[in-house]
């Protein structure tokens, strides 16, 4: 395996679930560990992308895909067999699996995707539009189940993944917070370094320097926003708090 | 589901809370209320008090507003 090269891939899927079934979310994880198995193999934290809700989208209740980086050795065919055996172990039954990898060392055409994912927040898109985009830009993109139609969010989760100002990420942070009635305080460095995030940004994206003071509370969760895994906060009483999740929900 | 006629009707298409999607109050005095409330994936939840109608599995966002799927 190793005789391979340690590539780059960003994977999206989108429509895997039901009411009451497993989440996309949970699904995105369990791929990403399979796949990141390997000596030098790692995935990102997975990234959550709001997708346009109208009554001509068939989704479930929420519309949103799920999509992460993945570092690996293994080739595009080893990725996608994999990743589709697990896609069809899991999602519901009455889901329209899809599926969008990306070699992110290829030569595509960064604008156009992001356009589509974009787009795909405040229109309607088809089957065939994402197919034609995927076909031209080299995506590898499939359907797995009823209609197919989570192809037009797995390629627009990409996209808005690229974008780099879009999604909260999956999961909740944990900092110790929980532990305590009063949360914990922890400046930014300490912060960054035990959670694994890139930067702490104020609700006007401004970075927050490594030397301040994060009160922390409850329930901690990151976005991504300029390329980077970022814990939102907001100043409150004259301390930086985590950001509620009526301000995560711009993500 | 008679319990949440003060927060929830029929537009024609879809039962609709009336109160749209920014009243959190409104949304939390539902799900108490409710005896079918079933909390969402964490990751789909939009309000930071669990029991609310914004965090409910049961329900749909719309274009402008979120609907009980409960009611049909």
């Amino acid at each position: 395996m190793n005789n391979e090269q340690l590539k780059s891939w960003l994977i999206c899927i989108d429509d895997t679930d039901d009411i009451g079934t497993k989440g996309t979310g949970e699904i995105a994880q369990e791929i990403a560990e399979i796949l990141s198995d390997g000596e030098h193999e790692s995935s990102s934290f997975i990234t959550r992308h709001q997708l346009y809700v109208h009554p001509d989208i068939p989704y479930t209740s929420h519309n949103s895909a799920m999509c992460f980086q993945l570092q690996t050795y293994k080739p595009l065919e080893t990725i996608k067999q994999l990743t589709v055996a697990h896609l069809l172990e899991q999602s519901a039954a009455a889901s329209d699996p899809g599926l969008a990898i990306l070699d992110c060392d290829s030569e595509f055409d960064r604008e156009a995707l992001i356009r589509f994912g974009l787009e795909a927040k405040e229109q309607v898109k088809t089957k065939q539009d994402a197919y034609d985009l995927a076909l031209r830009l080299g995506i590898c993109l499939s359907e797995h189940g009823g209609t197919g139609q989570g192809v037009i969010g797995a390629l627009a989760g990409i996209g808005l993944r690229l974008y780099g100002r879009d999604g909260r990420v999956k999961g909740q942070v944990d900092l110790g917070q929980e532990l305590y009635e009063e949360g914990v305080e922890l400046t930014v460095k300490e912060a960054l370094t035990r959670s694994g995030l890139d930067i702490v940004v104020d609700l006007s994206g401004q970075q927050l320097k490594i030397t301040e003071v994060l009160h922390l509370t409850r329930k901690v969760k990151a976005v991504y926003c300029q390329h980077q895994f970022a814990l939102l906060v907001y100043r409150h009483e004259g301390r930086w708090c985590n950001a509620l999740k009526r301000q995560l929900k711009e993500y | 589901m008679i319990q949440l006629k003060p927060w929830y009707e029929f537009d024609g298409k879809v039962f609709r809370f009336k109160f749209g999607v920014e009243n959190s109050a409104a949304s939390r005095e539902a799900a108490q209320t409710c005896k079918q409330f079933s909390p969402d994936d964490e990751d789909e939840q939009i309000d930071d008090t669990l029991v609310s109608c914004y965090n409910c599995m049961n329900r749909r966002w719309l274009i402008d507003g979120v609907e009980c799927i409960q009611f049909k």
